[in-house]
Order: structure tokens, then C-alpha cells, then sequence
């Protein structure tokens, strides 16, 4: 091919193609040029960093609201709902019976894959945790919180971990201790001791007791948040638990003595009612249209009923006369047979809240002194608390004698009064070492090993450092 | 933040700029240009050319590109095959169409040059590959890439585009995992590279990547794993490529480690303007059903049952042995999935153009019913449109492609196969005589699922549009720009009437609302020269993409009517379930380089450098390349003859992808607001643990291929072997509960490695005027293994994986059978405490990962009738039927009639132990079976996945220019020794229908 090389011709071409370089160059400079910084993203609107939380009054109790608005609203663990504590270690024990698909838990029969006691037992509380373990690592290194707020949440914080631990402990037995947020050595801790863990308990709750505050002011006056005295009584529960009677008897007297906050209300109808004066803390419902799930879940409104009603042992339980009986037990019944249910919240579904879920109350104050009382031998002291309770609910001053019946007594109170109450039947049957006599004479099932729950799969299966529970 | 925003707007706002520029450069200094380039030489006379072009049939052939060879010039053929062209004696015209041998003809000076095309039957020198950002041709190329057309698309009733690749290409493993539809599928493009999460392909429409997971946030149990790809009509897909090695794929650097699937859909033909209908409707069922206990079996296992654990029957805990009537069959699965699912597709296309400007307009409507009891279907509208314009001067071309799909579908909440294969047999009726549900104490009653609706409505829109310009021969300048929008709104209500008064919530109703909208600019810049024997090409470009991604679900309560519960403003209170929103940007530049010598040996590296906004701030970038090397062995001058051995290449590629599969955000601590404000105030609760180093997943690939043809070319054969290791794991790290997260996204110092050989053998076995029979096998024997994984015994999978072991090994107990003297499973003890536990006696046995799967595939043509017909097979250790029932047997749940040999009474061998009803030991070895060996078996099918008989209608005494009646088949017939529904579905999920259709297709 001949080419005839015309310049006239050329030339404008090549400043064409001359050009055309310019601008690409231009344009692969800006991209390049461009290219680190435009993919900064922003942080998403829809939610904060943790940075900026703990930088502001606001954000920073939001933190501590959250806590208790995924307690009572999460349908699980502190919910009163069909997973929480309140119903399953409640079917665990000899108070509640299960109706619908069998039940594990009642069974005495959970197994390392349960899925309820995953998520709702073990899973769900550690949340917790780690959320105030942020918490109160947040507010180490905040500047922008204001002092008394400060202290306030670190309160907060710090009872929410000891009670988190309380039913942790009470649970499983020995568990993991995280008291910080790292997640990398929380991955491989072992299980701390029981011992361990009540140290922490008690250690948390006398520091929350002097940070918090001694009225429910922060929460204008509704007992929704805990205080100092929610510190004390389950200080006072966990002396028991621990048997330091001497210090449960402190613990609960103060609590009891502060009659200007707190008294035992002669009708048991109003004991459940949103901030009434037995309350110690209350969890206050979050869900629209609903108040207690406790309420929700017991209320049978036809038979046959499917969810949980109460155990014949727990009916036996309740002497003549006895005003709980008439006023906490409910019943529906059809052709084939009547159902009784735990009627302590009354309401089912409403639009407007009257009830609040119960977490810490006066009763079981006065019954904690007893037992203590009893066992520092000031068995009349003892008789006192327990008559405080017994003429509440219409019944005589008890004919017990002697610091064994008279613990027999106190026991057989706890189980009337406080049923279906996040699983005092159950923690006291361990506790006392009856749990062996008592249930295997009403569950065919049972097992000395059931006394503990195995600890759920995926914590076992993920740290080689945690090991399980005899008989799993 | 806002001088960034400001970087990106200087940039886009320079490029348009740019762009709308170039086309009045093209205008005023054209005329220059082109007279520069044909002006060779003035010895020679021009003349203008003609003739007609036509088939071996005689038929006319339009759209036959017409090209003067080494110029830029070029024409088209009309409708009726007819063309002029304007060349210099001395020159030789190039006629090619796709389909048909490419010829070369020098003008000597003739006017009219009349020509007959024959058909090429293996036509892989003609045929032109998609690979994104270029095209290669099939016989040069040195990568992997795999592609199906429009042809066999059409052979197949399917509604989403990811069925029609099923069983066709090596290497590429799709699962349907439900029949309902919209339902799920798995893509996996040679396996799985990563630990726990990011296996998806990178999907792109037209130049826009496209999202690969669904947006639904209600109704996951019923459309689980559902494919976005669903929203594209099958027949409007031109071609679909998989490209899968690290030739193919580096240039799509950080996304490109799981495989990349390109969709290109259809466009304007030149020609008349032609119409063309199809219509199709069939009909769907499942194919196969379990065989169940009757009723009088079923009631001895449940008899059985309370003598085996001592326990009386009562009216509370036996309704079935006490209260129910004895004699009642009904075979639920009948009742609940054994309904006729009817499925109507119409489709219109219009499409026709000049030389210079084609157009395509699409429309399409289509309907399928389910199965299951009620009034439920899915619905799809789509529309299709296409303009392609060439400039006069052939400098300039744009393309504009515009997709809009609307699906709608109303399908129950739950898939309703688990309770068609668990109800009793002997259940009373499920409505009672008002037509209201009844309601059970123990069991569910499954029509409530069907009055608990799941109604969706997910829009579409795809728009590209692309630019070239070509600068001057050789180089030329183009940018593509894309823009996809995609918004899901769904509800799902519980109407009062489906709420068992005794115990479950309240009447309630959810809304969500979901939308993704990307979009995304490539300028690029192509430069091709040959040099004798050296061929040059190359291109350098850039990517800049931004993804924004909002969701809301919302909850309204307390309706007073059910017929208002899908309007929110109806609820007495609405609450907030989940608020989240998300941005994503995305940059990169990217380059390839080609080399070809003699036409024979080929040297192709690719790069990218990206760089993405998911990863924390110190490790945003990252380069990926790749080489590939081919050599046409049979352009050697010995195999000169050519007369068996007709083609032969040997080819090998090495480079590195990466894997950015991870949400947004991942290395943010942050806290989101609570579902539930407390005392008024909103909560905040931790979502995210802080993590701020994690970076790209690396993915190095290595294959070596060996593509063969014989008689020319009427047997084509290929063989690979690839193998591909992916470090710096890229994964949500499973944390011990107890740390308060379940997992964190990070980055894990293990290697895993991908290795298989893929066979694909393609054979020509007649070839006559009016019989033709072709076949086609493939092949895919994938490996998995874990390298490397420091520290593994201490670690979060300590009991999960083994070095030197597949990914997919399962650890489960190993069972030892039924013991012949208790009646119960036994399980062996490895560590010898007397106790099964977890996970002290886990073995690692179970190596659940597909051992090979393929497809064989014939079509035969006699005179008008065409039939095709693809087998597809699979092998791989699966979950078996034991694994859909939840009870133990002897529980109120219906079983397989297998459980029939049980052990009864002390030493009786048996396959199944004790039938029980209770909580105790038979029970707890029940659930460890869960975990054990006995719930995996070996599971392989062959099935005739696809069958298509066509026969085209003799059109001369019709208004038609063709019309082709067929009738199609999918999921017909399945060999298997898997027990349960389907090999291929979920477990407990609803199988891929047996779907057979009629159809008419005509144009004018």
C-alpha cells in the first residue's frame, strides 16, 4: 500500500489526537488523584460509634435504657415471657406444669443444644454484660458525661453485671467472669468458680450501693431503675445465698426499715401494681399494647390452655383460708377439666399500663431476715418476718417451733408467696439441697446432674478452654 | 466529608463533560479524518460493490457484516440480504455472521458479488466472548470462561436465569433449594473459597454489578437464599458468561475471587422490523412423594411408644390414639404440597434498525400459581428496551440499554412441606364446617400459615448507557455508565383468624421496606495494533461505584378489622422493628495487555488496583494481576494437514482475586437503636465489635488447560485442572457466646485451597442437510482442603476443622447402630467416659462437599423438529430424610415408613431404635443423632433436567416470517437412592417443581 503523506492533512490529527491525550491524562490523574479519599464513607445514620456515645448525657444513658428496654422487651431471659427465667426455671421446679409440646425444661431434660437456653440463658445475659463492661469502660475515658450521671450509670452498670451473674451462677455453676469488653481474651477465659463469682457479685453490688442513688428520683419517681436499694436487696439475697446470715439480716433490715419508701401492702391485689410501695425495682413494659409478658403469658381466657398453669404440688402448698389462693391462683375449666394459673398480674393485654414486671419486692425481704434470724438463732425475730407475711395474706401467726420447723415454715412461705417470681422455688430447692428429695418424688425424670443446665454447645464448641457440666 | 463528595462530582461532571464533547469533535472533524484514511492511494479506481447474501437454503441473510479488510470500512446486509458497498478494486471484502464460516473475497475489480454462507458448525474462530471490559475470541483466548446464549435459554420453562445454567457449564454448581417460586438458589463457582461467608458470584447486568443476596427482611423462611436475579426475564438474556480462572477474573480484582457471571441481554437486529410473540403456559407439581406411615402404622408406633416408656395415654397427651377418629387417612402431602402449580409466560419484542441504528422494545408478563393450598402466585412484568447507534463515519457508537421488572408475589409466610410430611395421619380436619381454622393443642395446624400472608413487591431498574469513540485507528475512548435501582416492599400479616386463641400474639402486621440504589461510571480507554506478525492489544480504565442501601420494617398492632391489616395508618400502634441505612464506594483502575504472535502464541496480563470502603482505614487498597499464556499448538506448520487433529491449545493462567463480601461498616463499633423506646427514651444496644485492621481476602489462582478438536473440529474436547488458595480469610469469626457477639468480622491467618479437574467434551455425531444430532458432556470433580490454620487446636474452630482435611467435613458422632439389648442408638465413646458428649466424642467422618456433578446434553434437528435434551447429574454425602422429622418416632409426628424396623423387643437388630414419646434416654440418643453420622448418606441423582421438542411450522401459506411450536419439560424424571422428596432441595423445603410446558412462538 502507498501512502502519500499529505502534512496539511496530518497535522490537524495529530493536535486531535494530541488533545485527546491531554484530557485522558487529566482524567486518569483526577481519578487516581480522587481515588483515596472518595471512598471515605460516613458513619451510617442509623446508628452511632461507640466513640461519640460516651461522649454525651444523652447517648450515654441510652446505653443503660437499652439495657432495660431489651430485658423486658426481648421476650426472653428477664422478659416474664415463655423463655424467661420466671417460666422455665419456674416448669424446672415443682410450681408450674407444662401444656403445650413437651416441654425440656420441665422434663429436666435440656440438653447442650437447646436453643432456648442458648440464646435466653446464657447467651442474652452475657449481652448484657458486655453492655455495661462498655459501658463502664466508656465512661473511664469520657469527658463529656456530666459527674453525677456518671456515677449513676456506673451504678447502674455494675448492679446489671452482678445480676446478670446471679442467675448466671445459679444456673451453670462455674462461669466465664468478664468484667471487661475485649473480646479477644473473654474468647479464651476458663470458668471462674463459683466462689469467684459471688466475690464479684458482692463486690459489684457494695459499690453500686454507694454510687446509686437512695430514691427513685432519676426516674421521676417510678421505680423502674435500680437504686441503692435494689443494690441492698439483692445483696441481701446473695448473703443468704452465700449464708452470711448475719450480713443478709443488714442488708434486708435496712431496706425494711426505710418505711418511707417501701412497706408490705395489706392487699395482695395491689402488690403488683406499677410503682406500688412494696416495689423494690420494677421492669417497666416496653411493648405496645401490652403490659406485663407475665400477665400475657399466664392468663388462660379458655380451656384447654396450652401455656404454663400451676402445679398440683404448688396448690397443695397453699393452707386454708390462705388470701394468695384467692387472689393470686387463677382457674378456666371445660367439660374435661379446670386449669389454674398464677393470676399475680391481672391484666393480659392493654393499651394502658397499670402493672409493671416485678424484679426485687418488700415480701421477699421480710422472708430472707427470717431465714437468717432463724439461723442466728433469734428465732422470735425470725417468727416476726414470717407472721408479717402470713397475716398479709390472712392466714395465723405461725404454730412453728424451733429453728428446724421454723426453716421449714419460712421455706413453705417462699414457695406460696413467691411463685412463679423469676424461679425462687427453683434457686431455693438447690440451695437448701432438697431439690434431690423433692423432685425426684414428683418427676420420674429426674437426675441428680439436672440440678445444673449444661452449658450451651456453642460456648463449649468455640472455647476449648470451657468445659461442661457433669452429665452432659 | 464534603470536599470528598466534591472529588467525585469534579470527576463525574469532568467525564460527561467530556463525553458530550467528543460526539461534536466527531462531527466537525470527521470529514477530516476519514478523508485521511481513504485516501491510500490514487492509483487505484473505486467502484461501489453489491450483491446478495443467502444461506445454503437459498434463504436471504440480513445483517451480514461486510468489511473492506485492514480498513475501518464496513457495511451491514438488508433484510433481504442485499448490500452495496463502496471499495478499490484491489481490494478483498470479509463477509462474517455469527453462526456462519467468516469468507474472503478480493473484488479484482467486480461489481456485484452474490454469496452463499454456509453454516458453521463449531464456528469457534467466529465465535466473540464477553469478558467484561473486552471481548476475546474463542479461540484465542487464554482464559476460562463458559457461556450459554439465548438458544438454549429459550429450550428451558424457567423463570429465573440462574435454572438455565444449571447443568451446563463445568465448574459451576447451582442448587435450586425450593420450588416455591422466588425461592432460593446456591451459585458456587469452584467451590467454596471462603471459610464461612462471601461464596457469591460477582453478578453484572449490562456492565452494572448487581446484588447477589435478596432484600427481603420478612418472609426469609419461605423465599430462603432467594436470587435478585429472579427479576430478570430469561428470554430477554442474550448470553450469560462464567468466567472462573485468574485470566478471566483479576481484572474484577476485589470481587472477582468467587467467580464473575456477566449477563448480557438482548439488542437490535438489522433488518425489517420484526415482531415476534411467544406464548407459553404450563403446568408445575412435585414429582415425587415420601412414603409416610398410614394411619394404622402410625398409631401401633405411637401405641408402641407409650408401652415402651411405661407411660398411659391420656386425652392431653395422646388426642391421636384418644380422641381422634382411628380410621381417618389423609396423606398430607397431597392435601398440602400436592396441588398443580399454572404458569403462564407471554412475551412481545419488537426489533429491527438501519445499518446504523438497531432498536429492541420487550415486553413480557409472567404467572406462576404454587402448589400449596389457596390463592397464591407470583407475578413478574418486565420490560426490555435497546438502542444501538453507529455514527456515519463508524468513529462513534452508543448503546443504550433500559431494564424495568416488577415481581409480585403473595405467598403463605411458611413453606408448608414440613407439616405435609409430620401431620399425623389420622388429624381431624383442618377447617371446621364455617370454614375456620381449628386449632390443636400439640401440633400446628398448617392452614394457618396459608391465612398469614407474605405479599412482596420488588421493582427493578437497570439502565447502562455506553459511549466509543474511536480517536483514530486503533484507539479508541469509551465510558460506560450504569444506574440500578432496586426496592422490595413487603408485609406479612396475621390476621386474627390465624391466631389460636389460647395461646399465640396478637393480631399483627409487619411492613418492610427495602432499597438498594448503585450506580457506577467505567471510563476505558482501547488501543489494538498489529505489526505483522504481532498483534497489540491493550486497555487501561477506571471504575468509580457508590452503593446506597436503606431498610425500615415497621410493626402496626391492634387493628380493629383484618381486612385493614395491610394498611399501617388501620393500627392502633406501630413500632419500629429495624431501621438501617448503608453506603458503600467503590474505586479502581484496571489494565490488560495482550500479545499475540503468529496467531498462534498469546500472552494476556491483567491488574486492578481497588479499593472499597468495607475495610478499615489502614487497609482500603490492594493490587490484583494475572497472567495467561496460551498456545495454539495446531497453527504449528507440522500439523499443517490438520486432517484429524483439527485444533489444539494448550493454556495456563496465574494471578490473584480478592473478596470484599462483607456488610458495610465492618470495622465501626456501633451501637443502634432499641425496637423499644424505655420511660420514652430510646435505648441503644452494641451491634458491632470493633475490628479496625481487617483487609482484603486474597485469592491466588492456578490453572493449566488443554483445549483439543478432531475431524474438524466435529469433536471438541477440554480438559482442565485448576487449583486455587485463599488466604487472610476474610470471615465472621465465631466468638464464644459469652463475649456477648456470636461473631466478628475479621480476617484469619488460614489458607484454604480449591482444587478440581472439569471435562467438557462436545461432539458433532451427524451433520447432514436435514438431520443433525450434537452432544455435549460435562464434567466437575471439585476438591476442598484446609491448608493451613495456625493455632487451630486453641481456636474458635477448633472442633470444626482439620488441617489437611475438606472444608466441608462435618464432625459428628459415629454411630454404632441400635443396640440389640436397650433398644438405643449407641454412639462410640472416643474418649471413654462413659458418656456421649460434645465435643470430646466428635469424629471428623463426614465430608459433605459435592464429589462431581455435570450434564449431558443432546440436540437433534430432524428436517423441523428439533429436540434437546439435558440429563444432569450430582454426587455429593448429603443430610438424608431422617433429617426432615424433628420427633423422635413414636412422637405425635408422622415418620417415613423405613422407621417400620425398629427394635421391639431385646435382641432385635434393627435400623431405627425404640419408638418413644417421652423425655429420657431413647430421647437424648435421638437428638445426638443430630449430630451423628446416621443423618448423612451418600446422595446421587441423575435426572433429565430439561427436554425441549420444537417443530417449526412451515410459515409460506401464513402471515409469518417463522413460527415454532415446542413443548418443554423441566425436573422430568430423577434416578436416585435418596429417600426423601428431593435430592436436590432443602431438606425441609418445598423440591424444584416438575414443571412441563406448551408453547407458540411466531414473528412477522
Amino acid at each position: 500500500m502507498i501512502i502519500k503523506l499529505d502534512t496539511s492533512l496530518v497535522l490537524p490529527k495529530f493536535r486531535l489526537f494530541q488533545s485527546h491525550l491531554t484530557l485522558i491524562g487529566l482524567m486518569l490523574f483526577y481519578l487516581i488523584q480522587g481515588c483515596d479519599q472518595s471512598i471515605e464513607v460516613d458513619p451510617p445514620k442509623t446508628e452511632l460509634v461507640s466513640t461519640t456515645v460516651f461522649e454525651d448525657d444523652r447517648t450515654a444513658k441510652a446505653v443503660m435504657d437499652g439495657v432495660y428496654s431489651r430485658m423486658v422487651g426481648g421476650l426472653g431471659y428477664a422478659s416474664g415471657f415463655a423463655n424467661s427465667i420466671t417460666v422455665k426455671n419456674g416448669l424446672a421446679s415443682d410450681e408450674l406444669v407444662a401444656n403445650g409440646a413437651p416441654d425440656p425444661f420441665y422434663n429436666n431434660n435440656v440438653v447442650p443444644s437447646n436453643s432456648e437456653l442458648e440464646r435466653y440463658f446464657w447467651e442474652e445475659p452475657y449481652q448484657y454484660i458486655y453492655t455495661v463492661n462498655s459501658i463502664l469502660e466508656g465512661l473511664d475515658f469520657s469527658t463529656g458525661v456530666s459527674a453525677s450521671l456518671r456515677e449513676q450509670l456506673q451504678g447502674e452498670a455494675l448492679f446489671i453485671r452482678a445480676f446478670c451473674y446471679f442467675y448466671l451462677v445459679n444456673d451453670f455453676g462455674d462461669v466465664p467472669l468478664h468484667l471487661g469488653s475485649d473480646y479477644e481474651a473473654n474468647a479464651k477465659a476458663s470458668r471462674s468458680s463459683v466462689n469467684e463469682v459471688y466475690t464479684q457479685i458482692i463486690s459489684d453490688l457494695s459499690a453500686a450501693e454507694t454510687l446509686l442513688g437512695i430514691d427513685f428520683g432519676v426516674s421521676s419517681g417510678e421505680r423502674i431503675r435500680p437504686s441503692s436499694w435494689a443494690a441492698k436487696a439483692l445483696l441481701a439475697r446473695v448473703y443468704l445465698y452465700t449464708e452470711q446470715w448475719d450480713l443478709a439480716e443488714v442488708k434486708a433490715t435496712q431496706l425494711i426499715e426505710h418505711s418511707t419508701l417501701f412497706e408490705v401492702l395489706p392487699n395482695a391485689n395491689q402488690v403488683f401494681l406499677k410503682n406500688s410501695s412494696e416495689a423494690i425495682w420494677q421492669l417497666m413494659p416496653v411493648r405496645p399494647n401490652f403490659n406485663t409478658m407475665e400477665g400475657y403469658r399466664f392468663i388462660a381466657t379458655r380451656a384447654p390452655v396450652s401455656s404454663e398453669t400451676v402445679s398440683e404440688t404448688l396448690l397443695n402448698s397453699f393452707e386454708s383460708g390462705d388470701l394468695r389462693y384467692a387472689n393470686w391462683i387463677g382457674s378456666v375449666s371445660n367439660s374435661s377439666g379446670i386449669w389454674y394459673f398464677p393470676y399475680k398480674y391481672k391484666i393480659r393485654l392493654s393499651s394502658s399500663l397499670a402493672e409493671y414486671s416485678m424484679v426485687l419486692r418488700l415480701a421477699e425481704q421480710y422472708l430472707i431476715r427470717a431465714e437468717a434470724r432463724t439461723r442466728l438463732n433469734k428465732l422470735s425475730g425470725a417468727l416476726e418476718d414470717l407472721n408479717t407475711i402470713r397475716n398479709r395474706s390472712g392466714l395465723s401467726d405461725s404454730g412453728a417451733e424451733g429453728s428446724e420447723e421454723i426453716l421449714q415454715a419460712i421455706y413453705k412461705e417462699r414457695q406460696v408467696e413467691l411463685f412463679a417470681e423469676w424461679g425462687h422455688r427453683w434457686y431455693d430447692l438447690k440451695r437448701t439441697g432438697l431439690v434431690d428429695q423433692v423432685l425426684s418424688s414428683v418427676k420420674s425424670q429426674w437426675r441428680y446432674t439436672a440440678k445444673l443446665y449444661p452449658i450451651p454447645i456453642k460456648e463449649v464448641d468455640r472455647n476449648p478452654n470451657i468445659s461442661q457440666n457433669e452429665g452432659y | 466529608m464534603k470536599n470528598i463528595d466534591k472529588t467525585i462530582y469534579r470527576n463525574s461532571l469532568f467525564l460527561v463533560f467530556y463525553l458530550l464533547t467528543v460526539p461534536s469533535h466527531a462531527t466537525t472533524l470527521s470529514p477530516l479524518i476519514f478523508h485521511a484514511n481513504s485516501l491510500p492511494s490514487v492509483a487505484v479506481q473505486q467502484s461501489e460493490v453489491h450483491g446478495t447474501i443467502t444461506d445454503t437454503q437459498g434463504l436471504p441473510l440480513a445483517g451480514v457484516a461486510i468489511s473492506v479488510k485492514g480498513t475501518q470500512k464496513g457495511t451491514v446486509s438488508d433484510f433481504n440480504g442485499f448490500y452495496t458497498i463502496k471499495v478499490d478494486a484491489n481490494e478483498t471484502l470479509v463477509f462474517s455472521f455469527i453462526g456462519f464460516k467468516t469468507h474472503e473475497i478480493a473484488v479484482q475489480g467486480r461489481n456485484e458479488l452474490n454469496l452463499v454462507l454456509e453454516t458453521d458448525i463449531t464456528a469457534l474462530s467466529t465465535v466473540e466472548i464477553n469478558a467484561g471490559y473486552y471481548t476475546v475470541n474463542d479461540r484465542e483466548r487464554t482464559g476460562n470462561i463458559s457461556r450459554i446464549t439465548a438458544k438454549e435459554i429459550e429450550t428451558q420453562p424457567v423463570a429465573n436465569p440462574l435454572s438455565a445454567l444449571q447443568g451446563r457449564m463445568p465448574g459451576v454448581y447451582i442448587q435450586q433449594r425450593s420450588g416455591v417460586p422466588g425461592g432460593g438458589f446456591i451459585v458456587r463457582i469452584r467451590g467454596q473459597n471462603s471459610i464461612t461467608k462471601g461464596n457469591d458470584p460477582l453478578y453484572i447486568v449490562d456492565g452494572v454489578p448487581f446484588i447477589s443476596s435478596t432484600l427481603a427482611s420478612l418472609g426469609t423462611e419461605i423465599v430462603s437464599n432467594a436470587n435478585p436475579l429472579s427479576s430478570i426475564n430469561p428470554s430477554d438474556i442474550e448470553s450469560v458468561e462464567v468466567l472462573k480462572d485468574a485470566d478471566a477474573t483479576a481484572i474484577y480484582g476485589s470481587r472477582g475471587a468467587n467467580g464473575v457471571v456477566l449477563i448480557t441481554t438482548k439488542r437490535g437486529k438489522v433488518g425489517k422490523t420484526e415482531v415476534s410473540f411467544d406464548f407459553q403456559s404450563g403446568v408445575g407439581s412435585v414429582a415425587n412423594r415420601m412414603d409416610l406411615l398410614n394411619t394404622s402404622q402410625y398409631l401401633e408406633m405411637r401405641q408402641e411408644a407409650f408401652i415402651n416408656d411405661g407411660v398411659t395415654p391420656t386425652a392431653t397427651n395422646a388426642p391421636d390414639l384418644l380422641v381422634w377418629n382411628q380410621q381417618r387417612y389423609t396423606d398430607w402431602q397431597d392435601t398440602l404440597i400436592g396441588g398443580t402449580s399454572y404458569i403462564s409466560d407471554a412475551q412481545v419484542k419488537v426489533s429491527g434498525g438501519s445499518e446504523h441504528t438497531q432498536f429492541l422494545a420487550g415486553a413480557s408478563a409472567y404467572k406462576e400459581t404454587t402448589v400449596i393450598p389457596g390463592d397464591f402466585d407470583y407475578k413478574r412484568f418486565s420490560f426490555n428496551s435497546a438502542m444501538n447507534h453507529r455514527s456515519e463515519n463508524d468513529r462513534f457508537t452508543a448503546a443504550v440499554n433500559i431494564m424495568y421488572a416488577m415481581e409480585d408475589s403473595g405467598l403463605p409466610n411458611v413453606d408448608l412441606t414440613y407439616s405435609a410430611l409430620t401431620l399425623p395421619p389420622n388429624t381431624p380436619e383442618l377447617l371446621d364446617d364455617n370454614g375456620d381454622l381449628v386449632f390443636f393443642r400439640d401440633i400446628t395446624n398448617p392452614l394457618i400459615y396459608t391465612k398469614r400472608q407474605y405479599e412482596a413487591q420488588n421493582t427493578n431498574f437497570i439502565a447502562n448507557a455506553q459511549f466509543a469513540y474511536q480517536i483514530f485507528d486503533g484507539l479508541k475512548l469509551g465510558t460506560s455508565i450504569g444506574y440500578n435501582n432496586m426496592h422490595r416492599d413487603e408485609i406479612a400479616i396475621r390476621p386474627s383468624s390465624s391466631r389460636n386463641p389460647a395461646s399465640t400474639s396478637p393480631q399483627s402486621s409487619d411492613f418492610a421496606d427495602t432499597k438498594v440504589s448503585s450506580w457506577i461510571m467505567e471510563p476505558q480507554l482501547e488501543y489494538q495494533k498489529t505489526w505483522g506478525d504481532l498483534s497489540l492489544k491493550t486497555l487501561v480504565g477506571a471504575t468509580i461505584q457508590q452503593n446506597n442501601q436503606s431498610s425500615k420494617t415497621l410493626s402496626g398492632s391492634g387493628y380493629s378489622n383484618d381486612a385493614l391489616m395491610e394498611d399501617l395508618a388501620a393500627a392502633a400502634s406501630v413500632t419500629v422493628l429495624r431501621s438501617s441505612q448503608s453506603e458503600y464506594k467503590y474505586q479502581a483502575v484496571y489494565g490488560r495487555l495482550n500479545l499475540g504472535f503468529k496467531e498462534r502464541y498469546y500472552v494476556n496480563l491483567t491488574g486492578r488496583r481497588d479499593g472499597s470502603s468495607r475495610f478499615g482505614p489502614e487497609n482500603r487498597f490492594a493490587n490484583f494481576g494475572a497472567v495467561g499464556l496460551a498456545w495454539i499448538v495446531s497453527e504449528e506448520p507440522i500439523f499443517e494437514a490438520k486432517r484429524v487433529f483439527s485444533y489444539g491449545k494448550v493454556r495456563a493462567s496465574y494471578g490473584t482475586t480478592g473478596n470484599d463480601q462483607i456488610g458495610d461498616y465492618g470495622y465501626l463499633d456501633t451501637y443502634s437503636p432499641t425496637s423499644y423506646a424505655y420511660q420514652g427514651v430510646s435505648g441503644l444496644y452494641p451491634t458491632r465489635l470493633y475490628n479496625s485492621d481487617f483487609g482484603w481476602e486474597r485469592n491466588k489462582k492456578f490453572e493449566t488447560a488443554m483445549d483439543l478438536g478432531f475431524f474438524r473440529d466435529r469433536l471438541m474436547l477440554s480438559l482442565v485442572y485448576y487449583n486455587n488458595r485463599s488466604d487472610n480469610q476474610l470471615i465472621g469469626l465465631p466468638l464464644p457466646l459469652s463475649t456477648g457477639f456470636s461473631n466478628i468480622q475479621s480476617n484469619l491467618n488460614a489458607t484454604v485451597e480449591n482444587s478440581g479437574w472439569e471435562f467438557n467434551l462436545e461432539t458433532i455425531n451427524i451433520n447432514t442437510e436435514h438431520f443433525t444430532w450434537k452432544s455435549s458432556l460435562n464434567l466437575s470433580i471439585p476438591k476442598t482442603k484446609l491448608v493451613r490454620y495456625p493455632d487451630l487446636e486453641t481456636s474458635v474452630h477448633a472442633n470444626r476443622y482439620r488441617v489437611g482435611q475438606s472444608l466441608f467435613v462435618v464432625p459428628a458422632f459415629h454411630s454404632t447402630g441400635v443396640n440389640p439389648d436397650t433398644g438405643i442408638y449407641g454412639f462410640e465413646d472416643v474418649d471413654m467416659d462413659g458418656a456421649i458428649s460434645i465435643p470430646n466424642d466428635y469424629q471428623f467422618l463426614q465430608d459433605i462437599r459435592p464429589e462431581f456433578y455435570g450434564g449431558f446434553l443432546n440436540s437433534i434437528r430432524y428436517k423441523r423438529l428439533t429436540l434437546d435434551c439435558l440429563l444432569q447429574f450430582n454426587k455429593e454425602l448429603g443430610l438424608n430424610y431422617l433429617n426432615m422429622f424433628f420427633y423422635a418416632p413414636g412422637n405425635i409426628s408422622n415418620q417415613s415408613a423405613e422407621v417400620l424396623d425398629r427394635w421391639q423387643e431385646p435382641g432385635d437388630v434393627a435400623a431405627f431404635q425404640k419408638f418413644t414419646q417421652g423425655f429420657n434416654q431413647a430421647r437424648t440418643a435421638y437428638t445426638n443423632t443430630n449430630f451423628a453420622d446416621n443423618f448423612y448418606q451418600d446422595i446421587f441423582y441423575i435426572r433429565i433436567k430439561n427436554v425441549n421438542l420444537s417443530y417449526s411450522i412451515p410459515t409460506e401459506r401464513l402471515p409469518f416470517t417463522s413460527a415454532r411450536l415446542y413443548i418443554q419439560g423441566q425436573n422430568l424424571f430423577t434416578i436416585t437412592d435418596y429417600k426423601g422428596l428431593d435430592p436436590e432441595g432443602g431438606v425441609r423445603s418445598l423440591p424444584p417443581l416438575r414443571v412441563i410446558s406448551l408453547g407458540l412462538q411466531c414473528s412477522f
